[in-house]
């Protein structure tokens, strides 16, 4: 199934401001965060590396590796930032 | 200024949520700013102007010419003085508002010395450039319950969130998967912009002034993250983590490393060297000796030694900074031949 994703920071550089990703279901028109994660690193050498230290929020709201994603859900992947 | 207290803050206190009673707050407040470069310069800056009553300012650093396309509290006076970044800011500071007490201590945060900066202090304003100070920063806010705001920026993002012990997620809640150390690009490696930096710290003061005024948090964190290039901004809602290490299970595990004795300061070209056993150099003595071997600049704060191929900064807490090398061991040589330490 298809989710679309907002990417930003280092990873926005990589994929652009949104992108659909195809991500394997879970369960019928439903996947998961790791899911997404897996796509997403396989596309961006910047999510790859950053692997599940990248945060996901899913409707606003911070989501981890076995939340699920429908088709539709806001999602968004977030770098943790280090400079000051 | 023999005008009414009121008249300075005036516009503030018309803001309902906060008004007088809010501003009486702020007033009794005492504020970390841990941390003084874009982050914390402009945090630190906003909240004397909104007349938090003290305000404890702590830096490593002395004031570069690249740190002023984004930190408008220094100047070019403050460059050539070699001023420490917490000195130079303490200095701007008294002449923006003579209520607040401003404390600057040139420091670098570690393990053994975090505690005693949170003494008696409310709240934490996070002007860090690193994981490692972070989650720091964040088991010692955890262990003396202070709240700290988090905030970070890189390129032209920046992020900020409330983390009030007890109440919302912590760092770790966040973050449980920690970085590796020397992973994360910092803006002296991928660069900074001005707005983000200042974004960034105009959320956290603005969740500390709320937090201050008020004594309110929401029980999770909201975490704002922002590009001011693309105009683009999302937020997100994170509930506290029941199996975090940190807030929930009260282990500590950045308060009992053991910080090294050398570090090299990612994309600077220099590397700072730790006292073995801290103490106060003597810098009379030290550039006295030293005036026939190079150039020399010394101060209340530190000392620096400029020769054809290096540059050593030594500071009154011990700690030297040597630029023109991210080679530790050369780094260390060069402080034991110079300053004999
Ligand atoms: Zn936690």
């Amino acid at each position: 199934m298809k989710v679309r994703i907002l990417f930003f920071a280092s990873l926005r550089d990589e994929l652009g401001d949104s992108r659909s990703v195809e991500a394997v279901e879970a369960l019928p028109g439903e996947t998961t965060v790791a899911a997404l994660r897996e796509a997403v690193a396989a596309l961006s050498p910047a999510a790859a590396r950053l692997g599940r230290r990248l945060l996901v929020a899913v409707n606003e709201r911070y989501a981890t590796d076995g939340d699920p994603v429908r088709p539709g859900d806001s999602v968004a992947f977030l770098p943790p930032l280090a400079g000051g | 200024m023999n005008r009414p207290p009121d008249d300075r803050y005036s516009r503030q206190v018309l803001f309902r949520p906060l008004g007088a009673e809010g501003q009486a707050r702020l007033r009794a407040a005492r504020v970390l700013v841990a941390g003084c470069g874009g982050l914390g310069a402009e945090s630190a800056s906003l909240l004397a102007r909104a007349g938090v009553g003290f305000l404890r300012i702590v830096d490593r650093d002395v004031v570069e010419l690249s740190n002023l396309q984004r930190q408008a509290l220094f100047d070019e006076a403050d460059v050539r003085e070699g001023l420490p970044k917490a000195v130079a800011a303490a200095r701007r500071l008294a002449r923006v508002n003579s209520d607040v007490a401003v404390e600057p201590i040139v420091a670098d945060i570690g393990p053994r010395n975090v505690r005693g900066l949170l003494d008696g202090v409310d709240l934490v304003v996070d002007g860090f450039d690193s994981f490692e100070a972070r989650f720091l920063m964040n088991d010692a806010c955890v262990e003396t319950r202070t709240p700290l705001v988090y905030g970070a920026c890189i390129a032209s993002t920046g992020l900020a969130a409330l983390l009030v012990p007890g109440v919302t997620p912590c760092l770790r809640c966040l973050l449980p998967e920690l970085p590796e150390p020397g992973s994360a690009a910092t803006c002296d490696t991928a660069g900074i912009l001005g707005p983000a930096a200042h974004l960034a710290a105009s959320m956290q003061v603005g969740r500390a002034l709320r937090y201050l005024s008020t004594g309110e948090s929401p029980p999770e964190a909201e975490l704002v993250y922002a590009d001011v290039w693309e105009a683009r901004f999302t937020r997100m809602a994170v509930p506290r983590d029941p199996a975090c290490p940190c807030c929930a299970g009260r282990q500590f595990d950045f308060l009992s490393v053991e910080t090294p004795q050398t570090a090299v300061l990612c994309g600077r070209d220099s590397v700072q060297v730790r006292p073995l056993v801290p103490s106060k150099p003597d810098f009379a003595t030290l550039a006295e000796r030293l005036r026939t071997l190079g150039e020399v600049v010394a101060n209340d704060w530190l000392l620096r030694f400029r020769t054809e191929d290096a540059e050593l900064t030594l500071f009154s807490d011990g700690r030297a900074v040597v630029k023109g090398t991210n080679d530790p061991a050369r780094a260390r040589s060069l402080v034991a031949r110079t300053f004999g330490v």
